[in-house]
């Protein structure tokens, strides 16, 4: 076979390709960018929706018994972690979807890939709140309904119980959640991180 | 800008249909990549415009966007040793009349995901240099394993041939 023999097969590979008129590229670049734009208006719509609901039970709730002070401390603190996760994962969200990087070559631009994602993962944001955020908003909740003071939910054998209780079962559900989307991440960083390998070691 | 993008996009949308066609061995897979890369290309567009030969970027963007969508497909992250699922309903596979050219697909097909990329640049007449660029490996490997795939190809094709015969 001569060198030139695969080209030359190849280069008749033109005949079979059916090009898309203008106007179909165009439908397809518009409804490409919808679809991508109303993912990302629906998961900020839903964060900030969910926020807004958390803190205006909080407002609430710190309106109605605010002479506990420790109590009014457990809703300010809970406050500032809630608009500060919901203000980091807008922010990671954008970056993964809609940083444009200035690359034209596919190692820089799989090592972009692999880095955003190791960080991602190493980043233990989440674990590190989760099970602060369930003890302040479970507190908060109970403080709410039982209209007990911040110290007497504690000193109440039975609702102590109902709190350690409710807040295992909160995290197993939050750590089971957390899980599966670090093991989804995981995958794609393997996965990445073969094709990069692979690149490195020609 | 709009109608400047989709001028150069309808120059060049050759690249995106082969990059798809030895990358994907169905019409849908091919066709949700053929969108991821318009949309990729479209948000680097305001970036590269002037800057670099646009054929290399659309040859670049088009190849890192496939490799990093195979990892959402998992059948396609092991479908290297799997046995070739023939598709009815593909587009190409009904347009190919040319044997030689049903082998050559099929053979860069069943090449790893960045041999694939490499063979497919040489074979679109790319130099060394600018697969180098586009790839982001040195010139030196880039030809190392070009002759590497060329000789696993050519065995490949004299054992087609062969059992032709």
């Amino acid at each position: 076979m001569e060198t030139n023999e695969l080209k030359n097969i190849w280069i008749e590979i033109d005949d079979i390709l059916t090009p898309k008129t203008k106007n179909e590229l165009k439908e397809i670049l518009l409804s490409k960018t919808k679809r991508i734009l109303s993912k990302f208006r629906w998961f900020l719509m839903t964060s900030i929706l969910l926020c807004i609901g958390v803190i205006t039970f909080l407002i609430i709730a710190s309106l109605e018994i605010k002479n506990d002070i420790l109590y009014l401390l457990n809703n300010a603190v809970l406050a500032i972690i809630i608009i500060t996760l919901l203000l980091y994962y807008i922010k990671s969200y954008k970056k993964l979807h809609f940083n444009v990087r200035e690359n034209y070559n596919v190692y820089v631009s799989l090592n972009n890939k692999v880095q955003f994602l190791s960080k991602e993962l190493k980043n233990k944001l989440e674990i590190t709140f989760i099970p602060f955020l369930g003890i302040l908003l479970i507190l908060s909740i109970n403080v709410f309904y039982t209209s007990k003071s911040f110290i007497g939910t504690f000193q109440d054998e039975e609702n102590l119980w109902g709190l350690i209780f409710g807040f295992l079962i909160g995290m197993l559900i939050a750590f089971y959640f957390a899980g599966k989307i670090s093991k989804y991440q995981k995958k794609e960083l393997r996965i990445l991180q073969n094709y990069l390998n692979e690149l490195e070691s020609i | 800008m709009e109608e400047e993008f989709i001028e150069i996009l309808s120059q060049y949308q050759g690249i995106l249909h082969k990059v798809n066609l030895i990358y994907f061995k169905n019409d849908i897979d091919r066709q949700d990549n053929f969108q991821e890369i318009v949309f990729q290309l479209w948000r680097s567009f305001p970036n590269v415009k002037n800057k670099k030969s646009i054929g290399s970027w659309i040859y670049a963007i088009s190849i890192s966007t496939t490799i990093s969508s195979l990892r959402k497909k998992s059948k396609n992250e092991i479908h290297d040793n799997l046995p070739e699922i023939k598709d009815l309903d593909n587009h190409f596979d009904k347009l190919i009349n040319n044997d030689n050219l049903r082998w050559l697909i099929e053979a860069i097909q069943n090449l790893n995901e960045i041999d694939k990329s490499i063979m497919f640049l040489y074979l679109e007449d790319k130099s060394h240099e600018e697969i180098s660029e586009i790839i982001g490996i040195s010139k030196t490997n880039v030809g190392t394993k070009i002759n590497r795939i060329k000789k696993f190809l050519r065995n490949k094709f004299n054992t087609h041939n062969h059992g032709d015969k």
